[in-house]
């Protein structure tokens, strides 16, 4: 008798939590509406389910305080609104930090215009197998100018756990990134820091690419330097017309289209198929005829790095296929060879002092213009330097 | 036993919760000019539902309107007194300071029996203040007597029985306001959408009597600077094929559902890939464009448009998509619009390599 009264108590109280659910999502809405510039949003403890997505918009000076990555969790697997977890647009002096979001239909966190918007100690995830491809990008700063990324984790991105676009005066640091297709992905990017990261277990650790028919039409200026890119071999889940479904699995850094990139003091451990690549666009990218787009990379350094593998066969696919190395002989370093007409005479690669632990060869211009007909091993031709690239100041 | 009691607690706490964390709108002080309730602002006359418009209030419609779920809508402007709008040949008009635009989103009861009445879901005012534009959505209540502004939006459910005699239902999302601003700006400032000289170029009926709205506007003394009639830009009507072939129809629905966005100045220029009535490059308008930050949503495609192919072109794959993270619009629609679906794949099919 009691145990139904109980019974009946229950089945009252459970709709009550979903009621619960939609006036919370109301009411960190509302507080994200009439925040005043120069507020905190505190987050309380807890895990939140939302249907719709939260956004900030056209405030200046707000940060967005959680009680910790795995404390102030938000979840958005039940969301039937909005194209990403939480949108972050139109304003000045942003930051949201101790936090999670998990399961966005879309994006987690997007932040677009945004002069000066910091992530620090979120964390980004998509769990469960890969088989229905989820997500897109874990954090995704979008024509931003003074981006921070310190401290952050992504997990599970089918396109890049922590992506960069069209935006300038960037540091992503000490993040840790595993399980997405590309770990960090800068696209037509300008003057970034990328360093001190772990990405590990991607299907590419860091990829540095431009790509075409955007408004801001070629980056550069990028250093990528000692970061631990570990056994990135994780099967490319990328969706098909995906810019990053080109980039073979089993890559450490890779750079596509993009000049002056610096590449140093970086440990490239176990990535099967590139340990770094530096590729013209079309060769992973799509087919393109867009005039106001420089598909070849130009002045890339790669110094000071550390490589070692072991003696598998690497995964490579698209137009990389035909590519062919036995296991123990697969160059760390790949050079398509195809160079910029506008860059003759110029040093488009220079390559010094880098460290190989096995019996693998350091380098090879694969000749990919003429079908790798003519595979050279000749790093002693790119032994030169490049005037050195500033570091990055994100005025914090 | 013990699994039943923190059952019974979590229920109980989330019961207390639920009640006590509702937000109350009258207890937040409001901007100048901004009413909590929308009989406040003197609208309409007699049975607020029945938004009969007072006079100054201005009924309008628009050659090719977006679509919302398959909602109807009345659209309104009103005007400052003694003040008009100014003619713009591209873009939407200059209405001055103090206009306050209208829109009501209702569905019929019964399409096929429109004495059956109908139930007005919200009202989204957007004001034309000193500083910029401002937009306020408001929530009709089941009584339809009073719409009650609700800054962070509302769901509700809405069903209706169909033209073809079958039952819909929807979980009916009113926008928060910054989701208005999602759709509504351009550059950093927020604009209206719809009244543009294009849109506004038809017919309507005055007290019975049917005016071009153009015309009316500049007699009543609405609108200055209006060139002769025929001069001005006219957007075809995007399912009356009398009005403009397959390619205009389809984008004017393009340029009216995306192109606030999909523009060089909209919230979707990030992308590259602009659907406005003024794009003329194939690239920007997504032929053989290869998706920016598609997400999953390009998980079988791998160009905006292909020519000739409708279903291996993005465009399509989104506009029939009801995944949040995939669809598009990604804001004010979780069906599929059928019926603009094949406008948009007869276009593709058509185009030429």
């Amino acid at each position: 008798m009691i145990q139904k009264w109980l019974w009946l108590i229950i089945w009252l109280g459970l709709p009550c939590i979903t009621v619960a659910q939609d006036s919370t999502y109301k009411q960190w809405q509302t507080r994200l509406i009439m925040a005043q510039d120069g507020d905190t949003i505190h987050l309380p403890a807890g895990v939140f389910y939302f249907k719709k997505s939260l956004s900030l918009e056209g405030k200046n000076n707000i940060t967005i305080q959680g009680q910790g990555m795995g404390k102030t969790v938000l979840n958005f697997k039940h969301q039937t609104s909005g194209a990403e977890g939480i949108r972050l647009s139109n304003g000045k002096q942003i930051t949201i930090q101790d936090l999670t979001v998990q399961e966005a239909k879309g994006d987690a966190i997007k932040a677009i215009q945004i002069r000066g918007i910091t992530f620090r100690r979120v964390e980004t995830e998509w769990t469960g197998a890969h088989e229905g491809i989820k997500g897109a990008y874990g954090l995704y700063p979008v024509f931003c100018q003074q981006v921070l990324a310190e401290h952050c984790q992504a997990r599970g991105a089918c396109d890049a756990g922590i992506y960069v676009g069209q935006s300038s005066n960037i540091v992503v640091r000490y993040c840790e990134v595993e399980q997405n297709v590309t770990g960090i992905n800068l696209e037509n990017s300008t003057r970034a820091d990328v360093y001190g990261n772990l990405a590990m277990n991607n299907a590419c650790g860091i990829l540095v690419m431009d790509v075409p028919v955007v408004m801001i039409d070629n980056g550069g200026q990028i250093r990528v330097f000692d970061n631990k890119i570990v056994a990135n071999n994780h099967r490319n889940f990328a969706p098909k017309g995906a810019m990053v479904a080109g980039v073979p699995s089993g890559s450490g850094i890779v750079v596509v289209a993009t000049s002056r990139v610096e590449i140093f003091g970086n440990e490239l451990i176990d990535n099967r198929s590139i340990g770094t690549g530096v590729f013209r666009y079309d060769l992973i990218g799509f087919e393109t005829t867009y005039d106001k787009f420089n598909p070849y990379p130009s002045q890339i350094a790669i110094y000071n790095n550390r490589y070692q593998r072991q003696a598998v066969a690497p995964t490579l696919h698209g137009k990389l296929a035909k590519l062919r190395f036995a296991p123990h002989k697969v160059p760390h370093i790949l050079y398509d060879g195809d160079m910029d007409p506008a860059q003759k005479g110029k040093s488009v690669l220079c390559l010094r002092n880098n460290q190989v632990l096995d019996q693998s060869p350091l380098f090879a211009n694969i000749d990919a213009a003429n079908g790798f007909k003519h595979i050279r091993k000749n790093e002693k031709d790119y032994n030169c330097q490049l005037p050195k690239l500033p570091k990055v100041w994100v005025g914090l | 036993m013990n699994k039943i009691f923190s059952l019974l607690l979590l229920s109980v706490v989330a019961f207390v919760l639920s009640v006590g964390y509702t937000f109350k709108p009258a207890q937040a002080k409001l901007p100048l000019g901004v009413k909590l309730h929308l009989s406040a602002y003197g609208f309409f006359e007699g049975k607020l539902a029945h938004l009969q418009p007072v006079a100054g209030v201005v009924p309008y419609t628009l050659n090719t309107p977006l679509f919302s779920d398959y909602a109807q809508k009345s659209r309104f402007i009103r005007l400052p007194q003694g003040s008009t709008a100014r003619y713009h040949a591209q873009e939407v008009f200059e209405f001055p300071v103090g206009t306050i635009l209208i829109k009501n989103f209702f569905y019929p009861i019964d399409a096929r029996q429109p004495n059956k009445g109908r139930r007005l879901v919200e009202t989204r005012l957007l004001i034309h203040e000193t500083k910029g534009w401002r937009a306020l959505p408001y929530v009709w209540n089941k009584a339809q007597t009073e719409a009650t502004l609700e800054v962070a939006g509302d769901t509700k459910k809405v069903s209706w029985a169909g033209v073809q005699g079958n039952t819909r239902a929807l979980d009916y999302m009113v926008p928060n306001v910054n989701e208005c601003k999602g759709c509504h700006v351009r550059g950093k400032q927020m604009k209206p959408i719809g009244p543009s000289a294009r849109q506004l170029n038809g017919t309507l009926a005055y007290a019975g009597q049917p005016k071009n709205q153009l015309l009316h506007w500049q007699k009543t003394g609405m609108l200055q600077g209006l060139p002769p009639l025929a001069q001005v830009p006219k957007a075809p009507v995007w399912n009356k094929p009398t009005t403009g072939n397959v390619a205009a129809r389809a984008r004017i629905w393009l340029d009216i559902n995306c192109g606030h966005c999909h523009r060089p100045d909209g919230p979707a220029n990030t992308s590259g890939l602009f659907l406005y009535i003024h794009e003329q490059n194939p690239a920007r308008l997504g032929i053989l464009k290869s998706p920016i930050a598609a997400g999953t949503a390009a998980r079988h495609v791998e160009y905006d448009i292909v020519p000739g192919k409708p279903m291996q072109s993005l465009l399509v794959t989104r506009l029939m998509s009801t995944n949040s993270g995939e669809r598009m619009p990604e804001l004010g629609r979780q069906l599929v619009h059928k019926e603009s679906l094949r406008l948009i794949k007869q276009w593709i099919k058509e185009m030429k390599n």
